[in-house]
């Protein structure tokens, strides 16, 4: 399978959610889809694996035991605010939707996830994002090479 | 008071009734004679006197017995008794007294006193009537309020059970249909190559399975996909944020709902409109009243079926505060059993899969949550009316009032 790659960076998946079969899911599909993607049933855990592992990605589910999804995606984005976090949840309320959008979330999907497609393309819209700020690194890499003989 | 109190004397002397007779006559009441004890209990039974001059010396049945046969009878015993008697000795009087008399007058009479005595107990009487039916009226209104409390609590907690059985079905329900979903995908990966095994006839079994698993994938989507219905009307059910309420014209819901449902209705149903073009705005969530509307014009062309309907809506103004809007279908209407549960969480009465039952009961929860009513009225062949009420938008005026 081909792995799906950032300027030749292989993009790094998370899925957290407490229930085992679901990050299984998340998993299977995106694995299909050619995307390094490792899942994990408990939120500390993941918090531990966002701060080693370089995972560009994550998908958070929102009512967990131990920590919140919503905890769990501010301290991702105070890490790494160039993470990006797609938040999934069964419950349904306006207190979710509106914190996770406060706390920085790119995207919110309700549970039962009926059309896979959705969060699909929001990864990938997540990827052509995370594309842009790699080319304007790139960039501005280019040019400090250039200026450095005068500096 | 507009009645004239009926008296029943009861006395074995023809007298006393001439007497008596022209006296009450002229004071406005209607009179009724019996002259012995047994005939005076039948006339009271059956005429309900509002007060009975009772003679206490009488052959075959006297007035103590008479009087005590009438407090033990349940359509008596609240008709005040007076006793005549030729005798004024007080052993009597107490004798009739505790017999259940109100009172106790002795012959010969005193026109002057008689008359008072009399208008006080046929006033009483009245007045003791007058409380009673406030009372039943009272408890008529404690028993109708405590229905609709136990119900609406009912519902309350159903509610709240409801989002708990929502949302704890959303996570397994995700997964079921996630990994059909990828199910399907990865079929159309090696369903081709499956085939062409099945071609080779070395597997004769393959061709089957290769044909049956698309259809197996397809029902269990769309078994799934019931049940996220299922919890979604659940959902809405539940509703745990309130809806956000501004003016809403009541007009453009009604427009709003029948562009929504326009293809269930064109090919049968004929929508009749009379819309109040002055209603006043009212206060509430427009996509709410919308949601209603939809509701309510989907079960009238569910309820007309295949053949031709017609389904009226009407908008006006119920008083100064209020806005009335009526739905009426021509189907087939609904008989008592049925309409008593309309209301009900998951009442229906449509084939399985096609209703959760709780359309009605999410309407009745929105139009409460606006402060305002929603009542059917139908009987069988006659079709069905929903009417509502909402209150109307407090202008700035009215608030300065």
């Amino acid at each position: 399978m081909k792995t799906q790659m950032i300027n030749s960076i292989p993009i790094k998946l998370l899925a957290v959610d407490d229930e085992k079969e679901i990050t299984d899911l998340l998993v299977r599909h995106f694995t299909f889809l050619g995307y390094d993607i490792t899942g994990v049933n408990d939120p500390l855990a993941a918090l531990r694996l966002i701060e080693e592992g370089n995972y560009h990605i994550a998908i958070v589910d929102i009512v967990m035991p131990g920590m919140d999804g919503l905890e769990l995606l501010k301290h991702i984005k105070t890490y790494n605010g160039g993470i990006k976090v797609i938040m999934i949840t069964g419950y349904v309320t306006m207190h979710n939707v509106l914190t996770a959008m406060r706390y920085g979330a790119d995207n919110v999907f309700f549970k039962p996830l009926t059309d896979l497609n959705k969060l699909e393309s929001s990864v990938g819209e997540a990827i052509s994002k995370l594309r842009m700020w790699q080319d304007i690194l790139r960039e501005l890499q280019a040019l400090g090479k250039k200026e450095e003989p005068d500096g | 008071m507009s009645k004239k109190p009926i008296v029943l004397i009861i006395d074995d002397d023809p007298i006393v009734h001439k007497i008596l007779g022209v006296w009450l006559d002229k004071a406005g009441c209607e009179v009724m004679e019996a002259r012995r004890g047994r005939e005076g209990l039948d006339m009271a039974v059956r005429n309900q006197p509002d007060l009975i001059m009772l003679d206490v010396m009488m052959p075959e049945m006297g007035g103590f017995e008479v009087c005590r046969r009438l407090k033990a009878e349940a359509k008596t015993s609240s008709i005040p008794v007076i006793f005549l008697s030729a005798r004024s000795d007080n052993p009597d009087k107490i004798q009739g007294l505790e017999a259940g008399a109100v009172d106790y007058i002795s012959k010969p009479f005193d026109l002057g006193e008689v008359m008072a005595r009399i208008n006080l107990q046929v006033k009483l009487k009245q007045q003791g009537d007058q409380l009673r039916e406030y009372t039943m009226r009272l408890e008529a209104m404690v028993e109708d309020r405590t229905r609709q409390l136990i119900h609406a609590e009912r519902l309350v907690s159903l509610g709240t059970l409801s989002a708990g059985i929502a949302h704890e079905i959303n996570n397994p329900t995700t997964f079921i249909l996630g990994n059909i979903l990828m199910m399907e995908r990865f079929w159309e990966v090696i369903s081709e190559p499956l085939a062409s095994m099945s071609a080779s006839g070395s597997h004769p079994k393959i061709g089957y399975i290769v044909k049956e698993v698309p259809l197996m994938i397809q029902a269990m989507k769309k078994g799934t996909r019931r049940i996220t219905n299922i919890v979604s009307g659940l959902k809405a059910f539940a509703r745990q944020e309130p809806a956000v309420k501004s003016e809403v014209d009541v007009n453009e819901c009604v427009t709003e709902a029948l562009k929504l449902t326009r293809h269930r209705l064109k090919y049968h149903v004929r929508v009749v409109k009379n819309l109040d073009p002055l209603l006043p705005k009212v206060h509430g969530s427009a996509q709410q009243l919308v949601q209603v509307f939809v509701n309510l014009m989907i079960n009238a062309a569910d309820a007309i079926g295949e053949s031709d309907g017609l389904l009226k809506i009407t908008t006006r103004p119920e008083s100064k505060n209020m806005v009335r809007i009526e739905f009426t279908d021509n189907g087939p209407g609904m008989p008592p059993e049925i309409k008593a549960k309309i209301f009900d969480p998951f009442f229906t009465t449509k084939p399985v899969g096609q209703g959760t039952g709780l359309g009605l009961s999410i309407s009745h929860g929105i139009i409460h949550d606006h402060g305002g009513a929603i009542t059917v009225e139908s009987e069988p062949g006659k079709g069905v009316s929903f009417f509502l009420t909402l209150p109307v938008e407090k202008t700035d005026e009215d608030t300065n009032d």
